[in-house]
């Protein structure tokens, strides 16, 4: 490469990373902010209230059940848009992206009609004693809502990434269709699926508009920073935020270690003599 | 189509043993008919091709990309339904079987190792679970490579690794789409080799796919010729490759003299046909072709057609041979021609030559030859053609 031409490259590139580099100080600043705010004794504080220990255990076990949930549903309709063909399919990944599309608060207002006491599902699941209002499933519900999407595209990547004449070589050696997406398939296309569920679990535990309107109570670890801060001021719901934050950092740098891939060697040894 | 069968035996056994043989047990080598057999991808289609294959032979399926060479594997395989007409592998049915029923080993064109596992546990997936892979492992040299995975190997490795698991468990057909073309030219000759010698050991029954003449004259009991889902010709290597069915095969196997010349006079006598060619619009004959004309030929005077002959059916001799009053031996024809330019391939030499009437001629020679005739470009010589050797083609 002639030399002014790489220089010319090379001044881009620096234009490229001062523009990232003022999106990560736009990201990191106000965490930082909000991390620096309280005092020690305000973490104390908070984390000795029970009401926001139980409202963070809850955002927890919402956010996992509603993951799960993605695992079960999401995972297998990735595989059929990564896989097959279909008239109406450009129909069905409208379908899938519109959470993504929709104001959340409408979202929990959409599905307020559909599981309310007499919606449309509502009333005949509240025949068999099932309530989607105002407790854990409707909270699960209302996350599963907006954090499915991501499951389903990341997850969908990961299988495009896995050529099919692999699973094709793997049928051919006389392994059921079962049994190729269980030892081949699914460990191959880990990367994707595992980022569509960390991706859906960060949106699910984050939820508030489509949560509230559902499960005002019992109390979401947002819904409660947010009451505290109706409430008590500034200081208490600040340091519930960071301890919030916290845990969810915390357990998002554990997700992203499980998802990475593997490292191994990558120098192919020499053909012997 | 009708079914091209040649009376070939399985090779390393005599006719006799064949017939003695009992017959083929679930894990050894089958027979393969087609019967009818239409298979197609989307809105493409093939035509019916009948096909036969005795336990242990290999059939090299020649044409260009596009062809439907490989659709007809993955048809075989089960990857595609059949669109008409009957796959028998032994005294199976395929029709009805999932992919993973039809005990086929498939070899593809592009590496399907999978990735996240090492050679040891590649082999020992599905019917390689049990079997016994160290004769395998022998006869590929992958002893040393049971621990790796796919991407700490070469191509040439991993093309044997992936041989070794089409053939583990000894299945009773194998596919093999392309399976030098993945690896660099330098590795394949060994590659190619180590096929040929692994296809005669096993005697596993063999459908082969491949863009390349020499891979189908080295590896092919059979040879079919297949050009937009048609069977142009299906018969012994030897047979395809020497007596091409018509211009189309011709080029696809690779006949390097193709002339478009024109019946002048046409005697017959018996099955014995005797020929003078002219070029073009001349009235004087340039040639005299006789023997006996192909069935599905029928010459008129005037007509056109490709005379077809191999490079390396070819013989360069001095121009002296030629001046004298002697006459060429019987059955033999001999060329004036014009030397343009000779270039060594491999242990041979190519030369490329001018005729009398400008069309080029291509021959083989020894380097010993070249030496002899002291041979430069612009020389005149003799090029010597038995005529059984030379086959006359439809134009068109």
């Amino acid at each position: 490469m002639p030399r002014a031409a790489a220089r010319s490259g090379t001044s881009m590139l620096w234009l490229f990373w001062g523009l990232g580099a003022i999106l990560l100080v736009f990201i990191a600043l106000p965490l930082l902010a909000l991390l620096l705010h309280p005092t020690l004794d305000d973490l104390e504080l908070v984390a000795a209230m029970s009401e926001v220990r139980d409202a963070i255990l809850l955002s927890l076990a919402a956010a996992f059940t509603s993951t799960l949930i993605a695992a079960l549903f999401a995972v297998p309709l990735a595989y059929v848009l990564a896989r097959l063909q279909f008239r109406g399919k450009s129909a069905v990944e409208a379908v899938v992206d519109l959470p993504l599309a929709i104001p959340h608060t409408v979202a929990g207002i959409a599905l307020l009609l559909v599981f309310s006491r007499d919606g449309w599902l509502g009333a005949p699941l509240a025949h068999i004693g099932l309530s989607f209002w105002g407790n854990f499933p409707a909270i699960v519900l209302a996350m599963s809502y907006v954090g499915l999407p991501y499951a389903v595209s990341s997850a969908r990547g990961g299988f495009e990434a896995v050529d099919v004449q692999i699973e094709r070589a793997a049928r051919i050696q006389g392994a059921a269709p079962w049994d190729v997406f269980r030892q081949i398939t699914l460990p191959l296309a880990r990367h994707g699926i595992l980022t569509g569920l960390t991706l859906c679990f960060a949106r699910a535990i984050g939820e508030f508009a489509a949560v509230v309107l559902l499960a005002y109570y019992p109390m979401t670890a947002t819904i409660r920073i947010y009451d505290l801060f109706l409430q008590s001021g500034l200081r208490e719901s600040v340091a519930a935020s960071v301890l919030f934050l916290i845990v969810v950092l915390a357990l998002f740098w554990l997700l992203r270690l499980l998802a990475s891939p593997r490292r191994r060697p990558a120098t192919p040894p020499a053909e012997p003599t | 189509m009708t079914a091209l069968t040649t009376g070939i035996a399985p090779r390393g056994l005599g006719t006799q043993a064949w017939l003695q043989q009992a017959p083929p047990q679930h894990g050894s080598a089958a027979s393969l008919h087609l019967r009818g057999l239409q298979w197609g991808v989307g809105h493409w289609q093939s035509a019916p091709a009948d096909l036969d294959l005795r336990p242990g032979q290999t059939l090299v399926l020649l044409g260009r990309n596009g062809a439907g060479k490989s659709a007809l594997l993955d048809t075989l395989a089960g990857f595609l339904p059949a669109r008409a007409g009957q796959v028998m592998l032994g005294q199976r049915d395929l029709a009805a079987l999932a992919p993973e029923q039809r005990n086929i080993g498939y070899m593809f064109q592009r590496n399907t190792l999978f990735p996240h596992w090492t050679v040891e546990r590649n082999l020992r997936f599905g019917r390689g679970a049990q079997a016994d892979i160290d004769p395998l492992l022998d006869a590929l040299a992958l002893h040393p490579w049971l621990g790796h995975t796919p991407d700490q190997l070469s191509g040439g490795q991993r093309q044997r690794v992936a041989l070794a698991r089409a053939l583990v468990g000894s299945p009773q057909l194998l596919l093999l789409d392309e399976p030098l073309s993945a690896i660099d030219p330098a590795a394949r000759p060994a590659l190619r080799r180590t096929l040929a010698a692994l296809l005669r050991e096993r005697r596993v029954t063999t459908v082969l796919v491949t863009h390349d003449a020499r891979d189908a004259r080295l590896l092919g009991d059979k040879v079919a010729v297949l050009e937009d889902g048609r069977l142009l010709q299906c018969g012994t290597a030897q047979a395809v490759f020497s007596r091409p069915v018509d211009l189309q095969a011709a080029h696809l196997v690779g006949v390097d003299n193709l002339w478009p010349l024109r019946v002048l006079r046409l005697a017959r006598s018996g099955a014995h046909t005797v020929i003078d060619l002219g070029h073009e619009d001349a009235q004087d004959p340039v040639l005299r072709w006789q023997g006996e004309l192909a069935p599905n030929l029928s010459l008129q005077p005037g007509q056109q057609v490709t005379l077809a002959v191999r490079a390396e059916f070819i013989t360069p001799c001095a121009i002296a041979e030629m001046q004298t009053d002697t006459p060429a031996p019987p059955g033999v024809l001999q060329l004036a021609a014009t030397l343009r330019e000779s270039r060594c391939e491999g242990p041979l030499w190519r030369l490329d030559c001018t005729l009398p009437w400008g069309m080029q001629a291509h021959a083989f020679a020894l380097p010993d030859t070249v030496q002899r005739l002291g041979l430069q470009s612009g020389d005149a010589l003799c090029l010597r053609v038995q005529l059984q050797d030379m086959h006359l083609l439809a134009a068109t």
